[in-house]
């Protein structure tokens, strides 16, 4: 413990009996120590009148007010919240498009082949389509 | 409208903000105005910064009721977010000085002193030569000491807002208070 730190557990009252009638009579023969010891009182002090203890005049209602205009605009998203937002609502536009799609195939075309085809809109696989297909 | 609460407790003014009285909740920011302000204004010194942080410092409060759990005091809550805030506020400080300000123009100057009588000319003088040596701090040590000598926090409790142990707490302020007797004899000599 350096004689700092020393004075500043004499000064809070935090040495035990022993340790501070040492620190007490160490300051009675050493002018440096008692010195220290008083800039340090000079100077908590000096930080203690110097201390603010406000922001001006109507800080309260300059805070309310920005919470009241924070409340007002809502939360704000982030950037992750809002590609999350967008990709959810593709997804489910694209299931939507597919199923629309394999239903008006299925139904509305009376299609003979796989759900998975009508659903791509592939045409009827059979041997004439093969055929012409092929050239 | 709410009636004026200068009696309630934290724990009713807490409550009832959290219930949408915006009354409570202002008379919480009145409650803790002066421990903010000489919190906020220990670390960063006066003017719009300062001001800036101390709302932003009850805003953070105002968004965290709901999880303010009064494991610690709400004093000690509140000082927590300020010196964080603060801190945060220094970096951001350091690094436009450090891309913006030439070097020579780095150092703070206490301004001129007013046309006071003699006695009180040299205690705003000291008083601003103290301040000036407390911006010259590094902002841990800083913290140590706007926290232990101007806010008036026990070691123990310093430690709890800067989560960081009781010796860490106890070295940083004696260096600290090593380099502001050093600076003050500088000033005086020089």
């Amino acid at each position: 413990m350096d004689d700092h730190e020393l004075l500043i557990r004499y000064r809070d009252g935090d040495l035990s009996e022993e340790e501070t009638a040492r620190v007490a009579e160490r300051l009675r023969d050493d002018a440096v120590l008692k010195s220290s010891l008083e800039n340090m009182d000079a100077l908590a002090a000096t930080l203690e009148q110097g201390a603010a203890d406000s922001f001006g005049p109507f800080f309260s209602a300059r805070v309310m007010a920005r919470i009241r205009r924070a409340d007002a605009a809502g939360p704000v998203e982030g950037m992750y919240e809002a590609l999350r937002w967008m990709f959810a609502r593709a997804v489910v536009a694209c299931l939507v498009m597919v199923v629309g799609i394999g239903l008006y195939s299925a139904i509305g075309g009376g299609y003979g082949g796989s759900m998975v085809d009508a659903m791509l809109g592939l045409p009827e696989a059979t041997l004439e389509t093969a055929l012409t297909l092929g050239g | 409208m709410t009636e004026r609460t200068e009696s309630a407790s934290d724990r009713d003014l807490i409550d009832r903000a959290r219930a949408g009285d915006e009354r409570a909740f202002q008379d919480l920011v009145e409650r803790y105005e002066p421990r903010v302000a000489a919190t906020v204004v220990g670390m960063l010194g006066p003017g719009d910064e300062a001001e800036d942080v101390g709302q932003e410092t009850f805003i953070r409060l105002y968004c965290s009721l709901e999880r303010f759990r009064g494991e610690s005091s709400l004093g000690t809550y509140v000082t927590r977010i300020a010196i964080n805030l603060s801190l945060t506020a220094l970096k951001r400080r350091k690094r436009w000085t450090s891309r913006f300000v030439r070097q020579d123009e780095r150092e703070w100057e206490p301004p001129e002193a007013s046309r006071d009588p003699r006695g009180e000319q040299d205690r705003e003088d000291t008083a601003r030569t103290v301040r000036a040596a407390v911006e010259r701090l590094a902002p841990n040590h800083r913290s140590v000491v706007v926290l232990r000598m101007i806010d008036g926090y026990s070691t123990r409790e310093t430690a709890e807002i800067l989560g960081i142990p009781v010796g860490t707490v106890m070295s940083r302020l004696a260096r600290a208070m090593d380099r502001l007797e050093t600076d003050m004899k500088e000033n005086e000599d020089g």
